[in-house]
């Protein structure tokens, strides 16, 4: 899902200008926040700095007070009268008088000529006047000095003001502790805490008032006491408890025995306090600006990425081959652009499959429907059938010897053949609902719903009728006869491939046998299955030794002297029994394994002659070979190394090639042929007269023998042409100097006839059905 | 302290002249000088003879005040001799005294007050004013007919001092030592000259 998320340009967009804007407000805020400290400290260093001043200026007004209330003592007549007349009680009562009237508390009167004092507080006079007299001292120098002492531990700010009769009589000191309310004051008006220390005599520092509480107090006290030297009017942080101070030592007064300080003190935390409110603020305004942000930057992405979505839902469509839809083309800009390059591909793209789906429907050679059209239209037609209760029936029609008459007369004749083999079809059906196509090369297949087994064989039979006057092209007349199948359904099969399928199996019958139209048969089905079946066994059976060898022996017409064999196959299967060639060899060629089964043969029967040799019998043995065998221009080598290895005599193996096999491809068939004669092998043509090869051509060939098919030779003795034909055949071979051997002699009628045309040697029945090789050296004594 | 009378230079050069032992008087010129050699003006000089004389120098005396200030600002007189304090100014003045001489004082005034003040001990009495605090003078009240306070040049001359050894008095208000009066033993012959030496504030 994140991946995916990822992936959508809506949310690359987004997560770029969001991960930016993140970044941008981090920074932002990182800053901020280090300016915010940088600026508090030094608005605490300025505070403090600000808080020196206040405070001597406090003290200076204070000194300001104190000094007033002291002169207007001192310039008192009567005070002066009560000091002339050293009238103690009197000058004590004026002290404390004059002292509540500036709320100062100590106001003392000294004189030094009669050394005495006057106190107005409970205080020692030793400490006092010991005291009082540096300060007497200080005030005689500098009048407007600021003075301070510590009396038993409490530090005061004194001004000491000479009384004038009018000249100095003594001294009148006023002075005002320098406690707690001194210290509020301060805060008050500089907002700082304070904490007075002092230190008197060889007694340690003591906190003797402050804003701050006891224990912040002796935290301050400790700190003084370990520093070698205080640092006063610079500012330093120090950390009381858990909070940082920013810190400043002011001097109130310092002599050899006496120090009195001040401690200002500002919380930095207090003093950022306001502006983590600022910042608190500002983390609102940028969370509230990136909710504001992401809303419209989604916005944006989908104003960009969802018309991508929807072409992208349109490029679907299109893969699906769905064209209908409609592509919204109203946009001006890119995207629009866009939309119409997809509504203009669309177009082209459904007309330009149109057109495929023509030609994929279409056979370009006749302008038939082609197999996949015909199957299309052959599901519709059952598919109607169904619903109509209808039967319908497949007819499918096979050219015979087409590919020889492609060969010999060459592929263009071929296409115009077939392109008039279509036309005359055509014109035999006429229906609109009859579907006429070419389903392969020389297969062409017809759909005739609504028509039953019966009607369809009558239909095919006239179908056959067309072909009866032969198709002219140029120059030349050809003859066409073709097998025809029928399968109908549902009698045989509801479904297209079967029933098609089914057709051919009929038509492969029809050709077969030569009998006309044929109407699929299920017993056609099983032979067909057990041909597939076999065909899989086969391949294993040369391996398993299944595969033997028959001989049927050729005759000397005249002389009755066996002069050679033909080597026949059969497949001992180990369930089915003895299988006859018929069955298997047809599968054997289409697949290839025929060349396996020749050299098999060649191998065996190059056996048989060694054993033969070895028992005197030195007859030659005749083995078939298929077209495959004639186009593999290795083959004449393989022959030459089997033999070789055997030790066999080149003289007893000789070959049989069927006049069909080597029209396949004549040059190469000729090229091998060549090649095996020039080994010393005999070779011969078997069934002749059932190929188109004409004499002329076969006198380029190496062969030396003719073997006659046995389907000319059988009816001999009662068919006329029959006898014309072989006979003209014989002559015609004796003339190119060939031998003629005769096939299917089945009685000794057959044999007087032949010895008459002077045909040279036979085969057949009447002398021995092929036999086991076992078996023939016991026929071969019976013979002779 | 007060015993260490010569502790300060007092270097006598004297030039008596002798007239007769009764009969005759002789004058005694005094110069008083600061530590600096300097001459010290309105030094008083008194001289103290043994047998006190009935002779009275004067009776009265008047300090001024003038331009809000007193004048003079020293005055020697006798014991006895009554004082007058004028009061020549437009404002009113509030003259007194805490010395010991002589306290009193003159309640706001103008003109010449009713009676004078009769400084009756001998001593230094302090004047001051007490509504002008800038307002300062001195009385030195002595108790012989014998005395005279020195001019710019720091000279005074007593005159008509009977012959023989008397004590030669000096006061000035400025002396380091506040309220010190000098003392020392001169023989009253002819006319002669003695000098003073005084350690004063400059």
């Amino acid at each position: 899902m994140i991946n995916m998320q990822f992936t959508s340009l809506k949310s690359r967009i987004s997560v770029i200008f969001l991960s930016l804007i993140l970044v941008i407000q981090v920074l932002s805020s990182i800053a901020i926040k280090l300016s915010i400290d940088k600026n508090a400290r030094r608005s605490v260093n300025q505070q403090l700095e600000v808080g020196e001043r206040v405070f001597l200026n406090l003290l200076q007004h204070n000194g300001d007070s104190l000094s007033v209330g002291a002169r207007i003592l001192a310039a008192d007549f009567g005070f002066k009268a009560a000091i002339a007349s050293n009238d103690h009680e009197t000058i004590l009562s004026a002290l404390v008088n004059h002292q509540s009237r500036i709320n100062a508390d100590i106001a003392i009167f000294y004189s030094a000529d009669q050394n005495s004092l006057v106190i107005s507080e409970n205080l020692s006079e030793t400490e006092v006047s010991e005291k009082i007299a540096e300060v007497i001292y200080a005030a005689k120098n500098d009048i407007q000095k600021n003075n301070f002492t510590i009396f038993n531990n409490q530090p005061y700010q004194l001004v000491a003001v000479p009384v004038k009769a009018p000249l100095t009589i003594g001294w009148v000191v006023m002075g005002f502790e320098i406690n707690n309310s001194l210290a509020n004051t301060l805060h008050k008006l500089s907002n700082l805490e304070v904490t007075f220390i002092s230190q008197s005599g060889a007694s340690p520092w003591r906190s003797t008032a402050g804003t701050m509480s006891m224990s912040s107090s002796d935290q301050i006290v400790k700190y003084t006491s370990i520093q070698p030297a205080l640092s006063t009017n610079r500012n330093l942080e120090l950390t009381i408890g858990d909070v940082a101070f920013g810190t400043r030592y002011v001097t109130i007064f310092k002599n050899i025995n006496d120090s009195l300080y001040v401690v200002l003190q500002r919380s930095i935390d207090e003093a950022t306090a306001p502006f983590k409110v600022l910042l608190l603020n500002l983390l609102i305004l940028s969370i509230v600006g990136m909710l504001i942000f992401i809303v419209s930057i989604l916005y944006v992405s989908r104003i960009v990425a969802q018309p991508i979505v929807e072409l992208a839902d349109t490029a679907k469509k299109l893969e699906e081959g769905d064209y209908t839809f409609k592509v919204d083309t109203s946009r001006k800009d890119e995207l629009g652009k866009l939309s119409s390059a997809f509504s203009s591909m669309r177009t082209a793209i459904a007309d330009r499959e149109k057109s495929i789906l023509k030609l994929a429907y279409l056979d370009e050679m006749t302008g038939l429907p082609n197999r996949a059209s015909f199957m299309k239209e052959l599901n519709s037609a059952i598919y109607q059938s169904e619903t109509n209760r209808e039967p319908l029936s497949v007819l499918v029609m096979n050219l015979d010897r087409f590919k020889q008459i492609n060969n010999v007369l060459g592929h263009d004749f071929g296409n115009e053949l077939l392109h008039a083999v279509s036309i005359r079809i055509s014109q035999v059906f006429r229906k609109d609902n009859d579907v006429v196509a070419r389903i392969s090369g020389d297969e062409f297949a017809v759909l005739l719903p609504a028509t039953n087994a019966d009607v369809a064989m009558n239909i095919a039979q006239k179908l056959l009728q067309a072909f009866e006057k032969p198709i002219q092209l140029d120059d030349n007349f050809v003859d066409i006869t073709a097998g025809i199948g029928i399968a109908n359904y549902p009698a045989h099969s509801n479904q297209i491939e079967q029933l098609l399928s089914f057709a051919e199996i009929a038509m492969q019958v029809s050709k077969a046998k030569k009998c006309g139209p044929v109407v699929f048969d299920p017993s056609f089905d099983a032979g067909s299955n057990v041909n597939l079946t076999l065909a899989s066994e086969l391949k294993n059976s040369i391996q398993n030794n299944e595969l033997m060898l028959f001989v049927q022996p050729k005759i000397d017409l005249k002389s009755r002297v066996v002069t050679s064999v033909e080597a026949l196959i059969r497949w001992k299967h180990p369930t089915r029994g003895m299988v006859f060639p018929d069955q298997f060899i047809p599968f054997a060629e289409q697949t290839g394994l025929i060349r396996e089964i020749t050299l098999w043969m060649i191998a065996e029967a190059s056996n048989v002659s060694a054993q033969w040799l070895e028992k005197g019998i030195s007859i030659p043995i005749a083995v078939n070979i298929s077209a495959r065998d004639l186009i593999d221009s290795d083959f004449p080598n393989k022959v030459s190394e089997i033999l070789k290895s055997m030790g066999s005599n080149t003289s007893l193996i000789s070959l049989e090639v069927t006049e069909s096999s080597i029209m396949d491809d004549p040059h190469r068939a000729k090229q091998t042929l060549l090649h095996l004669s020039e080994m010393g092998i005999k070779l011969a043509i078997d069934d002749f007269g059932t190929g188109y090869s004409s004499l002329s051509y076969l006198k380029e060939l190496p062969v030396s023998e003719l073997k006659i098919d046995k389907s000319f030779v059988m009816h001999i003795e009662d068919n006329l042409n029959d006898r014309i034909i072989v006979s003209s055949t014989i002559e015609l071979a004796h003339n190119m100097g060939l031998h003629v051997v005769a096939e299917g002699i089945e009685n000794i009628k057959v044999w007087k006839f032949l010895q008459e045309m002077n045909c040279d040697y036979g085969q057949g029945y009447y002398m021995s059905k092929p036999i086991p090789v076992s078996d023939f050296e016991a026929w071969h004594q019976q013979w002779t | 302290m007060n015993s260490k009378i010569l502790s300060n230079t007092i270097i006598l050069s004297a030039l008596l002249l002798v007239t007769s032992l009764h009969a005759q008087a002789a004058d005694l010129s005094v110069q008083v000088l600061d530590q600096a050699g300097n001459p010290l003006s309105n030094a008083v000089v008194y001289l103290e003879t043994s047998v006190k004389s009935a002779v009275k120098s004067t009776t009265e005396a008047n300090v001024d005040q003038k331009n809000k200030q007193f004048s003079p600002i020293v005055s020697v007189v006798q014991v006895g001799t009554s004082v007058n304090f004028p009061n020549k100014d437009s404002v009113r003045h509030h003259v007194y005294s805490f010395s010991p001489a002589k306290t009193f004082e003159l309640k706001l005034y103008s003109g010449v007050p009713a009676k004078p003040v009769v400084f009756d001990k001998p001593g230094t009495v302090i004047l001051g004013c007490n509504i002008h605090d800038n307002m300062l003078a001195y009385i030195h009240i002595v108790d012989t007919p014998y005395f005279g306070k020195t001019d710019v040049n720091g000279m005074v001359k007593l005159t008509d001092l009977p012959i023989g050894q008397h004590t030669l008095k000096a006061w000035h208000y400025a002396t380091v030592k506040e309220n010190f009066v000098s003392e020392q033993k001169v023989t009253v012959r002819s006319n002669d000259t003695v000098s003073i030496k005084l350690e004063t504030h400059n």
